[in-house]
């Protein structure tokens, strides 16, 4: 692993110092299951200096707010939401998608906030080729061996897709995240927070947040009546590995009637995409399995695959039928 | 008992069983092919040379009271692995000790112009640096990086992470050299000259041609005629131990402790590679967390440097590959393209097949036709052959044993080729298979045109026999225990989104001749021509009465010790193992031996241990004829009493009899060897896979639902731990089919292995089948107890099974491996086009 | 120091390439009060199978290091070392993690459970005795990782279903493929630890 030096601020503003100080030398670490394996593979760009949240009291909790909405501390636990009842009771497709982030050890080791901001898994990257994130001024992905960590979105410089799973499951529940920022807190939607490869401070990053910046809590909006909603992912296995791709749905419904769709698919680009060519053709539909034959025919008409993964594409029109046929017959 | 007590309910027993085998028995007594019925007292003869073997060596299948039990493996070798103390040399620590970490080349082909490491050299905790400018004469590094991953330097420092920190300051400047990693660059016009004098053919310009029959009348003849392309895109085995070595010297002598299949293979390398007396060197390799054959050279290549730092420094060295350096060096499945053209008559029957292979060999040079290894016609009948072989020598990693050999890699072409035919002849691929298939009693030579001789050493004795070998049973027995009759008759078939379908495929290893114990013609004939693989073994009787057993093979989960105690047990006249004690895997305790491979070691390093009972029960049985006065046929023995027939006062123990002698022990000592080229009967069984799978039309994803794996085990010593054994296998022969080595395919000679198991990906608990293991005893008679070799019999049939089912399920049909989602997924929507 | 300037950026843009970028404050802000100094290496005490050992390690160094290495536990086995196997599991205060990818500093002061702590061949507990039976290890190399995630399961669910034990085991890789092995180990055991089953 390469070397070290960590940081154990207790408070944001402490931690916001630390992480000025060092500019993009620095990160935040908190379950660091993303982090570690960039360190151990002696990455450039993995930073020198950590600044261990953790010691931070009150970024890590489940709880109901005054709607009726949840706030979730970025430091909860991914384990912790998947056996959280308040969170089954109010939004069962979070913690399904959920339970099926990586491995039971890695889910009590990685945290929401860790899960949200996560680096790509690329094999370029993380194999240590200087690639736009690395250090470079290439992407190997665009070129290279495309098959499951590149987007069949298209993509601006990096074309590694965006891999985690919470982030499409909380879109599609409307949820914000709240930032610590040195000029105050600032919020966003989960859309603003992670829109694909982006330069930030002088990096490629698939996120928004800036060096001295903390992602704080998750804010989830009271369910409505009538809402529901799934989650899809295939996978190579049935545990540990990345989405090839997922799909997260979720309708407001009255009776069999869709008043309003959110169609949110994962690991099929940079960021996790929202069709809306989709949400809009479901809007005013009755729902029902042939419905959910008919709803690909509009999916992801944009698609741009690249050499080795066009079949992302299809998988995710499989995913998107296969929601919508639970969501129909449930 | 009072009022207030309830009747407890009964506890439920917890105990070492079967979970799901099916032992099916044959009777002792058939008619082979080799004649004269196999009653106990008969002897066979056999081959031109007229090698004489009595039957069951003298100990036939017949009132066992130890083989055939299921029962956990001997707690001296087992019990530690369940209280984390099995000695594997990722555990061998000491104060001290230093850390080595590799510097490996980053690219296929390449050249060190410059090393410098004076910089690295001063970096803390960093204690030596070796590498070509430092390394021992005896034992130099590469000169040319032949591939990524080749060895560079290797640093010893106080951590593994200074270690590693002293490799990233290594400067290095590397000549880039003109490479061919994959076949198609290999291929090509322009791939460069890699032969470097080693007869080795470059492009696709001097193959090698092996046929028998007549194979263009045999086409003109045929029915039907088909021409099929497959191609496999490498394996590799990823044991979890990872591969590495610790080194310890004291004085002039060294101490090893290593990972691999074998003693006295890499104490000799370790000697050799330091210009030292073999005696001066140590080997111990007692547990290994898997080896799976592909290991062996990953570790072995490392010895000598890694003791070398050792004396350097005064100091033990622990060497641990990472995971991505380990797969640059253990054996590989060797990447291959297989184009068949075949000749059927309307019936079925296969008249002629023609075969053109392309081999990846890596760095290994050779080939000249060997590598096809035409295993699958041991398999097959197949009257008129032609093979065109083409092998190649690329910048990539060695190939070799790979959790069998040549057989997944080439099977899961040639299986489906059998499925394919099948159906263009309008047949159920079982009942194809069996029209086709080797049968026993088949005895084949060069002059009768027989399938599979022109090219293998049983040309030497004229013939092969196929005796005991259960190719009809591992088939019917399989369609029953996978309910084949549920099987689509039109792929595809089944309505609706998720579709359920069935495969089969079948298998059987090349390397498996019987071999010859010390006392039978044949071992002193292939011992005299030199070079024989000699497994020597020792049996002790102690005043305690225990026996001991000594023998090399390290475990590497196989559980063959047990195995061999086992049958040993039973020679002696034990009930149980309770008496046997091991001493294995360290050269200070155990006699010479080659390393174990292919499914052989119960049969070639047991068969030196049986053989050595045998002489120990005579022995015993003389003693005490001598001490009770009773004529030896008049005795008998159980558990370690050896008593008189008529009068069982008069006994005596075997502790009575080790007190009695000078030492208070009594030793035998025999030898076993493989039979090489020189010929003798097939003992190796056959196999088959039977799955069924589920594929989801919409995604592609598919499920591995079911299988039955078939095997013909001659005699199944401990079902218990076949059982377990055939499990691993299955799952990982599985994983041979839908994961390839991680080459990138946009720019070759690369790999991707950076995160572990999520760039290889092992199959988890989440992704294995139900499982039914069939056991067909079909009790080989010319050894011990009528068993067999039996480790790799099915191995080479998951991967075309599954391709198979896959195709009966949904219709789409993967030449190209690996089976992957996304081809599932492609191959449906091909289909959906077209229709 | 900076690894990434804004070349990277100003590369991009002068290439044409479209992309958004964030910039704002400076990169280098000054900061006011002095900060504490970061933590190189530390020193400390773990509460090991019971018993406190003290190691000391750099900030970068594995929690398996300081167990197998530094401390000399050696029954906790490393594998893929990138958290993709299971192999290394130890419980930290009763709940497992990969120690390959825990750093050590994680678990300073806390309790830690590991396969020397479950049962040595004197003393056997009943998921080594079952497993033993069962056949529940080839080769051994993924057992001790994961027997503690077992522990955890069966300290919290003293009856649990082959599903749960499947869902809790997940994350290990066996090699050797015994999984099938496995799972009735861990729902027997559990069986004798309510009473309901004896081991012969």
């Amino acid at each position: 692993m390469k070397k070290i030096s960590v940081y154990r601020p207790t408070t944001i503003e402490e931690a916001q110092q630390m992480l000025s100080m060092h500019g993009t030398d620095a990160a935040v670490y908190a379950g660091g299951t993303d982090l570690l394996i960039r360190l151990k593979n002696r990455l450039k760009q993995a930073p020198a200096y950590l600044v261990d949240i953790k010691k931070i009291n009150n970024l890590r909790y489940i709880k109901e707010d005054a709607q009726g909405g949840v706030q979730i501390g970025a430091l909860t636990k991914l384990a912790e939401i998947a056996e959280s009842d308040l969170l089954a009771k109010k939004y069962p497709m979070l913690v399904q998608a959920v339970k099926m982030i990586s491995s039971p050890e890695l889910r009590n080791a990685s945290t929401l906030g860790g899960d949200l901001l996560q680096e790509v898994w690329c094999q370029y990257l993380r194999g240590g080729y200087a690639c736009w994130r690395n250090g470079g001024y290439i992407c190997y992905g665009a070129i290279g061996d495309n098959s499951y960590y590149h987007s069949a979105m298209g993509g601006r410089l990096c074309y590694a897709v965006y891999p985690g799973d919470a982030a499409p499951a909380l879109i599609t529940l409307d949820a914000k995240v709240k930032l610590a920022t040195p000029s105050g807190a600032k919020e966003l939607t989960i859309e603003q927070l992670v829109p694909g490869d982006m330069m930030v401070d002088g990096r490629i990053q698939s996120h928004v947040v800036r060096f001295n910046e903390i992602l704080t809590e998750v804010v989830i909006p009271p369910p409505k009546a009538g809402f529901r909603a799934s989650f899809e992912k295939l996978r190579p296995r049935g545990v540990w590995d990345f989405a090839m791709a997922s799909a997260s749905l979720g309708l407001q419904l009255r009776d069999r009637t869709i008043e309003d769709a959110r169609v949110v698919f994962g690991g099929i680009a940079g960021r996790p995409w929202r069709e809306k060519s989709v949400e809009d053709f479901l809007k005013g539909k009755t729902l029902s399995t042939d419905l959910a034959a008919q709803a690909p025919t509009n999916a992801l008409s944009n698609a741009a695959p690249l050499k080795y993964n066009a079949t992302k594409i299809d998988m995710a029109k499989g995913l998107l039928m296969s929601g919508l046929e639970k969501l129909a017959t449930s | 008992m009072s009022q207030t007590q309830r009747p407890r309910t009964p506890k439920r027993k917890i105990e070492a069983g079967l979970h799901s085998a099916i032992i099916v028995n044959q009777p002792m007594v058939r008619n082979f092919s080799t004649g004269g019925g196999h009653s106990p007292g008969d002897t066979l003869v056999e081959g031109d040379e007229k090698i004489v073997t009595k039957k069951w060596q003298g100990y036939p299948p017949e009132n066992l009271n130890v083989v055939g039990k299921p029962q956990p493996p001997l707690a001296e070798v087992a019990i530690p692995r369940y209280t984390g103390k099995a000695e594997y040399a990722t555990r061998i620590s000491f104060p001290n000790m230093l850390f080595a970490k590799l510097l490996a080349s980053p690219h296929p082909r390449a050249r060190v112009r410059k090393l410098d490491a004076t910089k690295a050299a001063q970096m803390p905790g960093v204690a030596y640096i070796l590498s070509a400018q430092n390394a021992p004469k005896t034992y130099p590094f590469p000169e040319e990086l032949f591939f990524q991953g080749s060895i560079v330097a290797i640093v010893a420092a106080e951590t593994e992470d200074l270690a590693e920190d002293a490799v990233e300051a290594i400067d290095v400047d590397y000549e880039v050299l003109p490479f061919a990693s994959s076949l198609s660059q290999i291929m090509s016009g322009n791939a460069p000259d890699l032969s470097q004098g080693r007869g080795q053919r470059r492009g696709n310009t001097a193959p090698s041609v092996v046929q028998y029959g007549d194979v263009e009348k045999a086409f003109q003849d045929a029915d039907i005629i088909k021409e099929f392309t497959y191609y496999y895109a490498g394996g590799v085995v990823a044991p979890l131990q990872p591969c590495g070595s610790v080194a310890k010297w004291d004085g002039d002598k060294v101490t090893v402790w290593g990972h691999g299949q074998g003693i006295y293979p890499p104490r000799a390398i370790i000697a050799r590679g330091l210009g030292i007396d073999p005696k001066n060197v140590r080997f111990i390799n007692k547990w290994n967390g898997g080896t799976f054959g592909g290991v062996r050279q990953a570790s072995e290549k490392f010895y000598p440097w890694v003791a070398y730092i050792a004396k350097m420094t005064g100091r033990p060295v622990k060497l641990t590959l990472t995971k991505d350096q380990e797969l640059a060096h253990m054996q590989v499945k060797p990447e291959n393209i297989q184009k068949f053209k075949v000749g059927a008559k309307k019936d079925g029957r296969i008249v002629v097949c023609q075969r053109e292979y392309f081999v990846n060999n890596g760095e290994r040079s050779g080939g000249g036709g060997g590598n096809g290894g035409r295993s699958e016609l041991y398999l097959h009948v197949v009257p008129n052959w032609k093979e065109i072989g083409h092998d190649y020598r690329t910048n990539s990693m060695t190939i070799g044993a790979s959790r069998s050999n040549m057989q997944q890699e080439f099977k899961f072409g040639w299986e489906q080729m059998m499925d394919e035919m099948a159906e263009a002849v309008g047949m159920d691929p079982v009942q194809f298979r069996l029209l086709n298939v080797q049968k026993p009693g088949t005895k084949v030579s060069l002059a009768s045109g027989g399938p599979t001789m022109a090219p293998v050493p049983e040309i030497e004795n004229g013939f092969l026999t196929y005796d005991s070998f259960a190719s009809v049973e591992v088939m019917e027995e399989g369609m029953k225990a996978i309910g084949w009759d549920k099987r689509n008759s039109v792929p595809g078939g089944n309505p609706g989104r998720v579709k359920r379908g069935f495969g089969v495929a079948m298998s059987q290893h090349h390397a498996g001749r019987v071999g010859y114990h010390e006392g039978e013609v044949g071992f002193e004939r292939v011992v005299k021509r030199g070079g024989a693989d000699v497994y020597e073994s020792e049996i002790e009787l102690n005043a305690e009465g225990n026996i001991i057993l000594r023998f090399a093979q390290p475990d590497s989960g196989t559980n063959h010790g047990t195995g061999i105690a086992m049958a040993i047990a039973e020679i002696l006249g034990f009930t149980n193992l309770r008496h046997i004690r091991l001493l294995w895997g360290d050269s200070d305790l155990a006699p010479p031996a080659p390393g174990w491979n292919s499914g052989l070691t119960t049969q070639l390093q047991g068969g030196a241990l049986c053989t050595a009972a045998d002489k120990l029960r005579k022995d015993l049985l003389n003693r005490a004829s001598e001490l009770l006065k009773v004529d030896i046929g008049r005795l008998q023995i159980r558990d370690a009493v050896i008593s008189s027939k008529d009068d069982t006062k008069k006994a005596v123990t075997f502790a009575a009899l080790a007190r009695s002698n000078e030492g208070r022990v009594i030793r035998q000592h025999a030898s076993c060897c493989h039979p090489g080229a020189i010929g003798r009967a097939m003992n190796r069984g056959i196999g088959a896979c039977f799955v069924e799978v589920e594929v989801d039309t919409w995604t592609g994803n598919w499920r591995f639902i079911r299988a039955a794996y078939c095997h013909d085990t001659g005699n199944v010593i401990n079902p218990l731990l076949a059982e377990a054994d055939m499990n691993g296998s299955l799952v990982q022969s599985s994983q041979v089919a839908t994961e390839a080595i991680p080459w990138d395919r946009e720019f070759p000679g690369t790999r991707h292995f950076s995160v572990g198991y999520l760039s290889y990906r092992l199959p988890t608990i989440m992704d294995v089948p139900e499982q039914t293991q069939v056991f067909v005893n079909s009790l080989e008679p010319r050894w011990y107890f009528g068993t067999k070799g039996f480790a790799e019999t099915a191995i080479g049939a998951p991967p075309g099974a599954i391709a198979n089912a896959i195709y009966n399920a949904c219709g789409v049909r993967i030449r190209e491996h690996p089976i992957t989602k996304e081809k599932i997924m492609a191959g449906l929507k091909a289909k959906a086009g077209r229709a | 120091m900076m690894r990434y300037s804004r070349r990277n950026f100003l590369k991009a843009a002068g290439a044409g390439i479209t992309l958004t970028a964030i910039e704002g404050e400076s990169l280098f802000a000054a900061v006011a009060p002095p900060l504490p100094t970061p933590i190189t290496k530390e020193r400390a005490t773990f509460i090991i199978n019971g018993k406190p050992l003290v190691a000391e390690y750099e900030a970068r160094t594995t929690l398996w290091e300081v167990i197998a290495v530094k401390l000399g536990l050696t029954g906790t086995t490393r594998s893929c070392n990138r958290a993709s196997c299971g192999a290394c599991s130890v419980l930290i205060d009763g709940t497992p993690f990969y120690s390959c990818h825990t750093l050590a500093m994680e678990a300073a002061g806390k309790k830690i459970f590991t396969i020397e702590g479950l049962g040595d061949e004197k003393n056997l507990h009943p998921l080594q005795k079952v497993g033993y039976l069962y056949m529940a290890a080839d080769c051994g190399f993924c057992t001790a990782g994961w027997s503690v995630t077992a522990k955890a399961l069966l300290d919290k669910n003293l009856n649990p279903s082959a599903d749960e034990v499947k869902s809790a085991l997940a994350g290990h890789i066996c090699r050797c493929a015994a999984y099938s092995a496995i799972v009735r180990t861990v729902v027997d055991t559990a069986a004798v630890l309510r009473g309901e089953a004896e081991i012969i």
